[in-house]
């Protein structure tokens, strides 16, 4: 070959860098693109299972409130939007009545307070559901029931969508049980529902192609739909066409259970349910329903968190639930529980290798607590729901607040490292740390109990911490009455989303 | 004799003069002299001279600037020579006389009474072998050798015979029919002079002959001693001319109709039988003609009083029926009785013919193009991407011409502003064709691909090699791009793919053309500013791809050697061309300027990172084609090109690899979201890989057929036969994809989908939006994120003119800023945010694999409150706003209130509502035809604000007003029969007249024009400059006194 001349050698050694620039390029982006990856699927699928507050990342919110009954008259409800910002926040309130064209009003909450307003709206209708838009991404909402049965506190749905799960449903004793459907859109929305109890699955013909009306609520008596006396129902409401809101209403009435309980259904299936307000003593009988809406059998372990490292999955419990029952764990009989509180991680261990990008195209269980206080003889039952994977979180709101009075709140440590905490209350001084909560130590895996002080109550609640962690507050059911009602608080959206959910 | 440059066997030609025993012969010598920068260069001349007066002392020689052609220096005898009683014998400088031709010659022009006699001419090298005993012609000119092709002389063509016309390399004229006639044509430098000038000898009567005694010996080596004379465009250019000229005016008509048939057939049979070139010179010249008929007109005038002689006569001259047929039919006979050595010759002749190579698979080339376009050919192409119907709905020519000549745009929400110029090219074309808009889109579609072989074959030029330009062109047909371009719907990146060729060509012309005239220059430059201002009048992404094209040409002819004055001009070239571009696409091009410029003319308004990864990258098929991993072969060919290539053909090494480096390093940066600036969208982008690899292949085959390889230890031989396997697996591809009939767009039923949107429903004219991935959509798209565009279009079919579309209108803000809420959950009312813009229907087309934000888009419609589902399919979902305005409408009290104000909050908080919609046809909001009866209140009309519109209720015009912050309300109180109108700014039709007189004068300039108006002068100088005689200073012959 020729003597390369210099110019001719710099040109290929130009070309040469060239090249190996553009493999680097894309190799390196190559990279990138897993991260990113990773990340949008934990945006789109990981906080979508449960409702949140999407703070300064948006400019406005809905709420979708699972419905009240509007005809009795012993029974009252209410929603309350936390403002926990500097300026009045507007928006309004569309009520979906059950018979009758949606109505609507305005609404402005002033600066660090919060608002209650009527969830019947004044209307007349044997249920009415809300719908509430704010102009402002740092508001909560959420619904409350006062009933002579017990008070109770239900979270209120960021969006709607196409499947709504119920793995705890009590008819036993006559115990009423209404599946409440909501229908924001402008067109019908056709759903399919189907019912799980003891002795199995069952898909009723009537309980297909159930229309909902534009801008309706649509209420269904599981006992009247052929579950009567059922001390197992878990409920699946899928649409073939639209979406909806679901919640369900519950009144005890025996066999165990009595009380008054709400709460919006489950979203979605996931890979993992955590439990802050685990609790054992006499006194208490609690249960985890485990509801497998899926057409394959599935297996969990169940964790209880006492935030003694060596206590940590001391006792990993298994369970399989078969394709489409429900499976209960009566924890308060396990021996190996500890008396005192804990927190409960239930995790799906089929599938256990699914990489998080195909966890969109499978789906988990659904679980549910079932917590039943007796004193004299008198019981108070509460339903929760736990929070689905990716819902800890480091920032909580707790939007109607805590009663000083009976009520308090648990928190959980999801992680494995330490944590510290601060709880502020919201006031016309904006947030405010709570005198003895400025900086709260929480070990691993730990449940801590607050009692917020007289001076806090009814104030929303504000919950910082270092790492995420999961609050559940027990609200006193009022007309005293014995136990607690239970319900998560809000997870801020932009703090913290650490796993990924099923659909 | 002219005497230009001789040779060594100059010598034995003057020997030959010399020893003639022709008693009174006198020598006349033309010697032409070098013209060069500082003058004329008499060096050789005089040297010759010299040479001449040794060997003939008496010779006249004369010494003329250059050479201005044979005919026009022999003329000059008339000037040299005094008297009539005389003849002339005329003579190239490479023909030698036996000692009695002359003598021979003269005793038959006396003993026949003739006036040009003409002897046999042998062949130089083997005296034995026949050149020439006279030619025949037939009528359209058609020379007829009368002999075969190297026949041997067996005194065969002994007889003395009448011919019509002798070669001038040697004849004998009668001084006097030489003085007649004036001589040769004046206007015929080199090649058939002798034609016209026997054909004019027989009009006057005079008798033309062959005398097989007299004998000489020609070279006839006129391709090697003057190769920057050969043209065979001026040989049948010439011929033609004569024909026209010579021939009576009642046979003309039919003799050029005659001429252009045959010449048509003898075209498309050329590319068989090699003749291509002639054929084709030969049509055109014929075609020519036409623009010749004021020079015809002149020179028949000229002709006239010599015609003494019946056209009958003349005929019958002629060789009866075709002369080309004959000739054939007589090689076919001498074939037959040859032996095996000259059929193996004939063969071998047959596998040199490079155009015959060249045509055959160019043909093949085009017929496997027009086989896998075949069904876009009989049923036009799917409606995929930007490859919309042209002719859809109550779309026609003038429907498309009366909305470029609006001054409002009427694509998308519209604006005050002048219209695309592809609007007007397209209504321009289609008129050519009749109106028929299918056909033009068809043209466009297919014609790309030929555009773009036939540019490469140009840019391949440079190689002087007919292989390895068919190879290169072969090699950019084939690769995937543009069929992938055709495939996805990219009709942007298909006609960048097909000029970029082109324009590389210019610049490469412009760079290495040595003193180039002003004129070839500026042919040039207009020829870019076409090019690109055409390109740029469908896409304006050309203008970022020229800009890489220019940058990279430089920067490869930097390295590879160029000077720095050559690469400044290129780079001032380009610069023109660019801004060039711009110019003449004004007035629409100021749509350019904005803030958001460089996202305008990339046309993918910022959308970067697409993740697409380098191999699918440097498929060039996206990952798209059966087998395309084996297109990634031809790299190969790259790497080899720098390998093997030396000399000049390194610096088109250098070339292609760093158009292919760094065209996809380019691409995948910005493939990457590396680039701080958005780039055109890959497919655009990846011509300058495509034409780097077409010029690599062209390199290495350059090496390979014009590089002695036949030593078997050179190393390069191995790397010859790597070259073609990589090209076979290159096309392999292609190939498949050609059974496909369309090459292989999609099976889509979106568009009659979209069928079911209704059309001008009584409610209302209305918008539908479109919304998803960018290469999805079938309109002009903005961008909301990197992965989801928008675009909306009037209700009714959608068509080409939604491929534009104004992208910064107030509405268009409007619309992003709503979709952007959309898109990060931040409502649940997008319905009544764009309530306002009309949009009844949202569509999101979602192809076969949709992307994940695709996916989450559907989500988030799903969740607007406001939004109804109308369809729900795999691969299209529709929904339906319920809060939706018609384009022209009444508003409500409450409406009418609300769209004083501008706030997002303002709209979400109540559902706006019209009382009735009005002016409700197909046509666009501009250009309503129907008027309407109107009981009073606020029409407010979905389009951006612009003090033009008016609304006339009876006679009353009313100004318009901003309502809802973008688009446009009039407050009428009062009832009446109401239209709508805007006003087109008088600027705007002269604006247009000044955009047309400039594509004309570009087209005028690029075309050169010039060379047609010489053909028609005739401007070319006649006059012979003679320097001075080198022996003897103005002596003159005068053989009167003789």
């Amino acid at each position: 070959m020729k003597k390369l001349n210099l110019r001719y050698a710099s040109t290929l050694v130009i070309l040469a860098t060239a090249f190996v620039a553009l493999i680097f390029v894309n190799q390196a982006s190559d990279q990138g693109l897993e991260t990113e990856s990773v990340r949008k699927s934990e945006n789109v699928f990981g906080i979508s299972a449960m409702p949140s507050v999407a703070g300064d990342s948006q400019s406005s919110t809905s709420w979708f409130c699972p419905g009240v009954p509007g005809l009795e008259k012993t029974v009252s409800s209410e929603i309350v939007v936390s403002n926990s910002t500097d300026i009045p926040i507007t928006g309004k309130v569309t009520f979906l009545l059950s018979d009758k064209p949606a109505a609507v009003a305005q609404l402005i909450v002033q600066p660090f307070t919060r608002g209650v307003i009527d969830a019947t709206g004044g209307r007349k209708s044997k249920f009415i559901s809300a719908v509430v838009e704010l102009d402002n991404g740092a508001a909560a909402v959420e619904q409350r029931i006062i009933h002579p049965a017990g008070d109770s506190i239900s979270l209120c749905a960021n969006k709607p969508s196409d499947r709504w799960f119920f793995a705890d449903g009590f008819t036993g004793a006559d115990s009423l049980f209404n599946v409440l459907l909501s229908n924001p859109f402008p067109d019908a929305t056709v759903v399919d529902i189907s019912f799980v109890t003891a002795d199995g699955k069952r898909e009723p013909a009537s309980l297909k192609g159930i229309i909902i009306e534009p801008e309706r609520i649509y209420s269904l008596s599981m006992g009247d739909q052929g579950a009567r006396n059922e001390s197992v129902l878990a409920v699946s409401v899928r649409a073939t066409s639209g979406r909806f809101v679901a919640g369900k209403l519950q009144h005890f009435l025996g066999r165990g259970r009595l009380g008054y309980s709400t709460s919006l259904g489950a979203a979605s299936t996931s890979r993992q349910w955590w439990f802050a307000g685990g609790r054992k003593d006499p006194d208490t009988d609690e249960q985890l329903v485990v509801f497998n809406p899926t057409e394959q059998d599935q297996s969990v372990s169940v964790a209880f968190l006492t935030g003694v490292a060596e206590e940590i999955f001391r006792e990993p419990l298994v369970l399989t639930i078969p394709a489409g029952r429900v499976t209960t764990l009566a924890t308060s009989k396990l021996p190996a529980v500890t008396d005192g509180r804990y927190g409960v991680v239930v995790s799906s261990i089929t599938n256990d290798f699914v990489t998080s990008d195909e966890d969109s195209a499978v789906e988990f269980v659904v679980v549910e607590q079932v917590i039943s206080r007796r004193e004299d003889k008198k019981t108070g039952t509460t339903t929760t729901f736990g929070a689905p994977v990716g819902a800890p979180s480091r920032t909580w709101t707790v939007a109607s607040g805590v009663p000083a009075a009976g009520g308090t709140l648990v928190i959980l440590n999801a992680t494995s490292l330490a944590t510290t905490l601060k709880v502020s209350t919201i006031g016309p001084a904006g947030s405010v740390a709570i005198e003895g909560f400025e900086k709260i130590e929480l070990g691993a895996a730990a449940v801590l109990e607050i009692k917020i002080p007289i001076a806090s109550a009814d104030l929303p609640i504000l919950i910082e911490a270092d790492n995420e962690v999961v609050v559940q507050r027990e609200v006193n059911r009022g007309h005293e009455l014995i136990g607690v009602s239970s319900v998560l608080a809000l997870p801020h959206r932009s703090s913290g989303i650490a796993a990924v959910a099923g659909k | 004799m002219v005497v230009h440059q001789p040779g060594a066997w100059f010598d034995e030609v003057l020997a030959g003069l010399a020893s003639q025993d022709y008693p009174n012969l006198n020598s006349v010598f033309f010697l032409t002299a070098k013209l060069t920068s500082s003058g004329v260069d008499t060096t050789d001349a005089n040297a010759v001279a010299t040479k001449i007066s040794e060997v003939l002392p008496n010779a006249v020689v004369r010494i003329v600037e250059g050479n201005p052609g044979f005919g026009r220096l022999i003329n000059e005898l008339q000037r040299i020579v005094d008297g009539d009683k005389c003849l002339f014998c005329i003579m190239h400088d490479d023909v030698v006389l036996q000692t009695d031709t002359v003598r021979k010659l003269v005793e038959e022009l006396f003993i026949s009474n003739a006036a040009v006699v003409g002897p046999k001419l042998m062949q130089w090298d083997k005296p034995t072998l026949l050149q020439s005993v006279g030619f025949g012609i037939d009528r359209c000119g058609e020379i007829d050798p009368f002999i075969e092709q190297n026949e041997r002389d067996q005194e065969q063509h002994d007889a003395v015979r009448d011919v019509f016309f002798v070669s001038s390399a040697c004849m004998l004229v009668r001084s006097d029919l030489f003085r007649e006639l004036n001589g040769f044509s004046q206007d015929i430098s080199f090649f058939g002079e002798d034609l016209d000038f026997c054909w004019r000898a027989h009009l006057s009567g005079a008798r033309v002959l062959v005398s097989p005694t007299a004998v000489a010996r020609h070279i006839d080596s006129f391709e090697t001693r003057s190769p920057n004379l050969i043209s065979r465009a001026s040989a049948a250019r010439n011929r033609a001319r004569t024909v026209a000229t010579l021939t009576s005016r009642w046979r003309l008509p039919f003799v050029w109709l005659q001429m252009l048939l045959t010449s048509a057939i003898e075209t498309v049979l050329g590319v068989f039988t090699g003749t291509f070139r002639e054929s084709l010179a030969s049509f055109r010249a014929t075609v020519a003609l036409v623009l010749d008929a004021s020079y015809i007109w002149q020179r028949r005038r000229q002709v006239r009083p010599l015609r003494r002689v019946a056209a009958s006569e003349i005929a019958k001259l002629q060789v009866k029926g075709s002369a080309r047929l004959t000739r054939f039919i007589r090689h076919r006979r001498a074939l037959a009785s040859r032996e095996i050595a000259s059929l193996v010759q004939t063969k071998k002749r047959w596998r040199q013919s490079s155009t015959r190579t060249a045509g055959t698979v160019l043909l093949a080339v085009t017929i496997l193009i027009l086989v896998g376009s075949r069904e876009i050919i009989t049923d036009s192409s799917r409606v995929i991407g930007e490859m919309l119907p042209f002719e859809n709905g109550s779309v026609s020519t003038s429907s498309v011409f009366t909305n470029f000549l609006s001054g409002w745009w009427s694509s998308g929400f519209g604006e005050a502003s002048a219209n695309p110029t592809g609007l007007g090219l397209i209504a321009l074309a289609s008129y050519f064709l009749f109106g028929n808009l299918a056909l033009l889109q068809t043209l466009m579609i297919v014609g790309s691909l030929f555009v773009g072989l036939i540019g490469m074959w140009r840019l391949c030029g440079a190689f002087a090699n007919t292989r390895v330009r068919l190879g290169a062109a072969v090699v950019y047909a084939a690769l995937p791009l543009s069929y992938d371009a055709i495939a996805r719907g990219r009709f942007s990146a298909l006609i960048c793919i097909a000029a970029a060729p082109w324009l590389f060509d210019i610049l490469n012309r412009f760079q290495d053309g040595k003193d180039q005239s002003l004129v070839r220059k500026t042919q040039l430059v207009s020829g870019l500013l076409l090019i690109l201002g055409l390109v740029f009048a469908f896409t304006p992404s050309i203008a970022i791809l020229f800009l890489a094209i220019t940058g990279l040409w430089v920067f490869a002819s930097f390295l590879g050697g160029v000077s720095a004055t050559k690469l400044f001009s290129v780079l001032l070239v380009g610069l023109t061309g660019l801004i060039g571009s711009l110019f003449i696409n004004l007035p629409w091009s100021m749509h350019f300027v904005s803030s958001s410029w460089w996202h305008l003319l990339a046309g993918d308004q910022g959308v970067t990172d697409r993740k697409i990864g380098l191999i699918s990258l440097a498929r060039l098929d996206f990952g798209n084609t059966r087998g395309g991993f084996l297109v990634v072969a031809i790299y190969f060919c790259v790497f080899c090109a720098l390998v093997v290539a030396d000399g000049w053909r390194r610096l088109w090494a250098i070339r292609s690899s760093v158009l292919v480096v760094f065209g996809l390093l380019l691409v995948v940066l910005d493939d990457r979201g590396r680039l701080p600036f958005a780039l055109p969208e890959p497919a655009v982008m990846l011509a300058i890989v495509a034409c780097g690899l077409a010029l690599a292949v062209a390199t290495c085959l350059s090496v390979f057929a014009e590089t002695n390889l036949t030593r078997a230890s050179d190393w390069r031989r191995s790397l010859s036969l790597l070259v073609p396997l990589a090209i076979a697996m290159m096309i392999a591809p292609t190939l498949l994809s050609v059974t496909d009939g369309r090459w292989n767009q999609p099976e889509t039923l979106v568009p009659q989908l979209l069928e079911q949107l209704p059309d001008n429903p009584k409610e209302g004219n209305y918008r539908t939006l479109y919304i998803g991935e960018r290469d999805l959509l079938p309109v002009a798209t903005n961008s909301v994120n990197s992965e989801i565009s928008y675009g909306v279009a009037d209700d009714g079919a959608v068509n080409f003119s939604s491929n534009w579309a104004p992208q910064e209108t107030s509405m268009n803000l409007v619309a992003q800023r709503a979709l952007k809420s959309l898109i990060a959950d931040d409502t649940v009312r997008v319905g009544r945010l764009i309530s306002p813009l009309a949009i009844r229907f949202i569509v999101v087309p979602l192809g076969d694999l949709p992307s994940s934000a695709a996916l989450s888009l559907v989500e988030s419609l799903s969740n607007q409150l406001d939004l109804r589902r109308t369809y729900f399919a795999r691969n299209l979902v529709i929904f339906e706003d319920v809060t939706w305005l018609p384009i022209i409408s009444v508003l409500d009290e409450v409406s009418s209130v609300a769209s004083q104000q501008v706030s997002d909050f303002s709209l979400t908080s109540q559902e706006l509502k019209s009382q009735s919609a009005l002016l409700i046809d197909k046509n666009s909001v501009a250009d309503k035809k129907v008027r309407a009866k109107f009981a009073g209140g606020t029409v407010h009309v979905a389009v951006p604000f612009d003090s033009r519109w008016r609304l006339i209720v009876d006679d009353a015009q009313l100004a318009p007003r901003v309502a809802f912050g973008s688009s446009t309300a009039f407050d009428a109180p009062i009832a009446g029969i109401l239209s709508l109108q805007y006003q087109t700014s008088p600027l705007r039709y002269f604006y247009l007249v000044v955009q047309a007189i400039v594509w004309l004068c570009l087209i005028m300039l690029a075309a050169n024009f010039s060379r047609f108006r010489r053909r028609m002068r005739q401007v070319e100088s006649n006059d012979v400059a003679v320097l001075f005689d080198a022996v003897r200073q103005d002596q003159k012959i005068d053989m009167a006194k003789r």
